[in-house]
């Protein structure tokens, strides 16, 4: 781990994000469910970029994913992906439709992902907003059905211009059924990647 | 994929890596995004190699030690383990695949990196050029993940894509 802002004090930022973040995108996805959700601590973790996808299964793993880019003070962009097993239990739980695969999908299950990524991506980025008092405006977000490896290329290219490492975190959602696991990619370009935790009292020494 | 193959015995190249072989061996990266695969290929000996790249440039670039996740240095690294195989440059087929825009709802927004699909395609283009090399056959763009394969008994590509008919280039 030798890149600058992936250090040990920065994975503890972001956990405490990663916290708050979450607990707000669970509390919103219960809504949505109409079911009492229990949520983990976020596993916040330093990963090489190739190595990303292996976490999700293979390159080849179908996994759901909305992408949305930040503009404002912050300034990048984040996904949430689930895989495609915990996307299938979601389908289930709220449209009531079981499919064999995410091939599958029709514009109804689409449309559900669609809101389903907007409702906790938003839910994050307000509380990372909040937390740092930094203004962050979200694009509309967009979904992506398809190979981990083809989807996760693109936070891996936003990386790979800082290094070859990215951080990545874990939240993992029971309900009273199921577990459902997702992942955040949170990519703020450097200068906001600074400005975020300078914002918490951190200070980069380069 | 070929039957006789299990994936388990292809020589397999991940994000921003490159790897050379000879046959009967094949070549595979699995889901391919905006990234670009090059495949070259000289049919005489049967080397080949295959280069995973994900961005166009090296120098503009704050951390440009893995040469291979470039295009520009991922194309000399090829070249150079690819003569060190065996094989002629003269006779090389160059293919290429992948570049897609996963998300091309977000292109026209601040970030520029979610154009790198095509940023990629160009950049090996003008590379190849460069180095004298020339497209024997290309799949690239549109908005979907590819896995590619190169049997390096026939110097065919094969392109896989979630829902599609395979298809070989």
């Amino acid at each position: 781990m030798n890149n600058k802002f992936l250090n040990e004090t920065c994975i503890d930022v972001f956990k405490e994000i990663s916290n708050i973040g979450s607990s707000h995108a669970t509390s919103a996805l219960a809504k949505m469910l109409g079911d009492v959700l229990k949520m983990k601590v976020p596993n916040v973790s330093i990963i090489k970029v190739n190595e990303l996808s292996k976490l999700l299964g293979n390159e080849e793993q179908v996994v759901a994913a909305t992408l949305l880019t930040m503009d404002g003070d912050v300034k990048g962009i984040m996904m949430n992906i689930f895989n495609e097993e915990s996307t299938k239990k979601l389908i289930d739980m709220v449209i009531h439709r079981k499919l064999n695969t995410l091939g599958d999908i029709t514009e109804i299950e689409t449309s559900f992902l669609k809101e389903l990524g907007n409702i906790l991506t938003s839910a994050y980025l307000s509380a990372l907003g909040t937390l740092t008092n930094l203004k962050i405006i979200p694009s509309v977000p967009n979904l992506c059905v398809d190979m981990a490896g083809a989807i996760l290329s693109v936070p891996a290219i936003q990386y790979g211009i800082m290094s070859d490492d990215m951080m990545l975190i874990q939240t993992q959602f029971e309900s009273s059924t199921e577990v459902l696991t997702g992942y955040y990619l949170l990519v703020p370009d450097e200068p906001s990647f600074i400005k975020i935790l300078s914002s918490l009292g951190v200070s980069i020494s380069e | 994929m070929s039957d006789s193959v299990s994936i388990n015995d292809m020589i397999k190249v991940g994000m921003g890596d490159f790897k050379v072989g000879k046959a009967p061996a094949q070549i595979i990266t699995l889901g391919l995004g905006s990234c670009v695969g090059i495949t070259m290929y000289d049919r005489v000996t049967k080397v080949g190699g295959m280069l995973h790249a994900m961005l166009p440039e090296s120098s503009r670039i704050l951390d440009g030690s893995n040469k291979a996740k470039f295009v520009d240095t991922g194309i000399v690294e090829l070249l150079t383990a690819l003569e060190t195989a065996g094989a002629s440059l003269n006779r090389l087929e160059v293919k290429l695949a992948g570049g897609a825009a996963m998300f091309p709802n977000i292109v026209d927004t601040a970030s520029p990196v979610l154009q790198i699909g095509a940023n990629n395609v160009k950049a090996t283009k003008q590379w190849l050029a460069k180095f004298g090399l020339r497209l024997t056959s290309e799949e690239t763009g549109e908005n979907f993940g590819r896995t590619i394969v190169l049997d390096l008994n026939t110097g065919d590509l094969e392109i896989r894509a979630i829902g599609q008919e395979v298809r070989h280039i």
